[in-house]
């Protein structure tokens, strides 16, 4: 299995007392895998996508992420495994204002100490189609460029599972289906574990698996 | 991640933000004024020093305020050794109806033993030469232009009168640096002549010796036991220790200032490194986010802003060092000898100054963006509220605290100096305070805009300072 949740809340300090997010979440996700989070603002879904990914720890409850236990470790340890296996795409798509594309895109390489991320970031951005502009800057691109520098980004170091938020929900219609289109692709020729969230029910529906939430809890699931 | 790849990379498109830019010139200001105030005073110091013969007239001195024995300058002559007497004292210059206050010298035609007295002359021709004859007074450029008369013309002095045979253009007493009035060089028997160094005057009487180093030791030791009461043996060491402790003075209100500077800019490169970290907030979530480490975060952004502050400190140090030549090339007149080699000490102490002033101003802001969690990416209002009583805001008070220690160089002053700062802060915090309340109260009358920036800075009254 790539992910394994079990029994997963997440409860927080609130100004009325204890506030629940989440409450006894459970999934199992097998490798390559597409799972689609969906449900109302305010339901969990990206508390539950943080804690997947090892970004924020359960209050109770256990997450396997490919073979490890993310509970027990420490934010080190999570962010080491996090730099290995994990690859993120984000609504806003969190791209350095100060690195050029190529630059951006070989940020996971760096992070991994590999010798060659300038040469398979610029192969990466050819994969998106952004070869003649990997030298520009993110204002300098549209908001559709920047998400496929986001892809390539997401992809380059091979990740075994990736965590995107509301992909397209910056994007217009028809830019979010191209972006999407492109997200699905890569995720079939790299065989990636995807994990998404998004209000998106057309979007939801290319995913093999999806998951719904609501108050915190799991309101639905299946293909 | 390599730290120092990643900062470079960075900074190449960052260094044109306005808070990189503020705390770069912040920095090359501070550096600056404290390299040419430090190198400027050690430069002007030991040029003085240097010439501490020169500026005595002589090897040794002996100075009493009633005439010393003429079997002084006797014995001393019998040592080998070359005398000059001479007498200091203020009088007033008359040239008809205008007058002049001078501080005049009254010497034998011996003086000076040591250094050059030069003169100009009624054609503008300047030469070297020994104190006037009787009859003749030489006087700085400004007591002729002060009594509207030229080389040659009829002055008074004490009642005789005296033609100006020249102007001074170099005499061995230190040039124009310590003077109040300008000098007049006189013969010593026009003076006595005149009265002017009889009973209840306020002359400084002198015997400058001369010679052989070995002969100026032997009656130094010998007369040093047997001086004439109220008299005083000045060497040429004793005239350095006396010039040093004045320069010390000087120089550590000169440091001081400079200092004040350099912790001005300091609240500058805080206030910088306060928006530069709240820039990188989102910046540093991400790289959390993606797995990197917190040490490797924190050390690519020391050296961003590193890789800003070693250029900056060093410019600052050019930057002082020309402007500190400038005026040592404009002030050249009034110093005697030639000016000294730079020293490279206020430099370097300048350099270490600046990159305390950075790591101590700057590093708080930097240091809280550990606590950003990953999280952050998801979610905004994550932010980390800024702790009240940080322990982190104890580095700028102790950098602070240290500067001005090391500046004033004894505890008594450094307190009084930090309770001065302190005062001020306090005083200008209440100020700043009293004026948004007064402003407040007067809003309801004000116009829109005014309205919005007032709103705009109540909103960001220090109790409600939100932070990385």
């Amino acid at each position: 299995m790539a992910l394994i949740a079990t029994e997963v809340s997440k409860t927080v300090a609130g100004p009325a007392g204890a506030l629940t997010i989440l409450d006894g979440v459970g999934l199992e996700l097998a490798r390559g895998e597409s799972l689609a989070i969906i449900g109302e603002s305010g339901s969990g879904k990206t508390t539950l996508l943080g804690l997947l990914a090892g970004l924020d720890r359960p209050t109770a409850g256990s997450i396997t992420l490919a073979g490890t236990r993310l509970d027990t470790l420490g934010e080190e340890q999570r962010a080491r495994l996090r730099r290995r296996l994990v690859g993120f795409v984000f609504q806003s798509f969190h791209l350095l204002p100060a690195l050029d594309a190529e630059e951006n895109v070989m940020l996971p390489l760096e992070l991994e100490g590999r010798g060659d991320a300038r040469e398979r970031a610029a192969a990466a951005l050819g994969r998106v189609g952004l070869s003649a502009r990997r030298h520009h800057y993110p204002h300098q691109l549209s908001g559709g460029e920047q998400q496929r520098v986001a892809l390539a980004r997401a992809f380059v170091h091979e990740p075994e599972i990736l965590f995107a938020d509301e992909p397209t929900g910056n994007l217009d219609q028809r830019t979010g289906t191209g972006i999407c289109n492109l997200l699905f692709e890569l995720n079939r020729e790299h065989a990636t574990t995807l994990v998404l969230v998004t209000h998106d029910p057309v979007l939801a529906k290319r995913c093999a698996r999806q998951l719904s939430l609501r108050a915190g809890r799991i309101d639905g699931a299946g293909p | 991640m390599k730290p120092l790849a990643f900062a470079a990379r960075t900074l190449r498109r960052e260094f044109r933000h306005a808070e990189l830019l503020t705390l770069f010139a912040a920095l090359v200001l501070a550096v600056a004024a404290l390299t040419a105030v430090a190198t400027l005073a050690g430069r002007v110091e030991q040029a003085i020093l240097d010439s501490a013969a020169e500026l005595m007239g002589g090897d040794l001195g002996i100075a009493s305020s009633r005439p010393l024995p003429g079997a002084l300058a006797e014995e001393a002559r019998a040592d080998g050794l070359a005398t000059s007497t001479l007498a200091d004292f203020t009088s007033v210059l008359f040239a008809g109806d205008a007058s002049q206050l001078c501080e005049v010298r009254a010497t034998d035609t011996a003086f000076p033993l040591r250094g050059r007295l030069a003169i100009r002359d009624a054609e503008g021709r300047e030469h070297e030469t020994r104190a006037p004859p009787p009859g003749t007074i030489y006087a700085d450029p400004a007591v002729p232009r002060a009594l509207g008369v030229a080389v040659g013309a009829r002055v008074q002095l004490g009642g005789s009168e005296l033609v100006l045979g020249g102007t001074l253009v170099e005499a061995p007493d230190g040039g124009d640096l310590f003077r109040f009035a300008p000098r007049v060089v006189m013969n010593l028997a026009d003076a006595e002549s005149a009265g002017l160094l009889g009973a209840g005057s306020r002359s400084r009487h002198r015997l400058l010796l001369a010679g052989d180093a070995a002969a100026v030791e032997r009656f130094s030791q010998r007369i040093g036991a047997h001086l004439p009461e109220g008299a005083e043996l000045t060497t040429v060491e004793d005239a350095q220790q006396n010039l040093r402790r004045a320069f010390e003075r000087g120089q550590s209100f000169l440091r001081l200032a400079a200092l004040l500077a350099a912790l001005l800019s300091g609240i500058a490169v805080a206030l910088a490194a306060h928006r530069f970290a709240r820039r990188k907030v989102e910046e540093v979530a991400l790289l959390r986010c993606m797995g990197a480490r917190r040490g490797e975060i924190l050390m690519a952004l020391l050296l961003e802003l590193g890789l800003l502050g070693v250029p900056a400190c060093v410019l600052g140090v050019a930057a002082g060092l020309g402007l500190q030549q400038v005026v040592l090339d404009l002030a050249g007149a009034i110093l005697p000898g030639a000016a000294p080699a730079v020293p490279w000490a206020p430099a370097a102490a300048a350099f270490a100054v600046g990159m305390a002033v950075l790591s101590g101003f700057a590093l708080p802001p930097l240091l809280r963006l550990r606590e950003v969690e990953p999280m952050r990416v998801f979610r905004r209002e994550l932010a980390t509220r800024v702790r009240r009583l940080d322990v982190l805001y104890l580095l700028p008070v102790a950098v602070g605290a240290g500067l001005i220690l090391a500046g004033a160089g004894n505890l008594r002053l450094a307190g009084t100096l930090a309770l001065g700062f302190a005062g001020v802060a306090l005083a200008t915090l209440l100020i700043g305070l009293a004026l948004l309340r007064i402003l407040r109260a007067g809003s309801a009358r004000l116009g829109g805009a005014l309205r919005f920036g007032l709103a705009n800075l109540e909103r960001r009254r220090p109790a409600r300072w939100r932070s990385a």
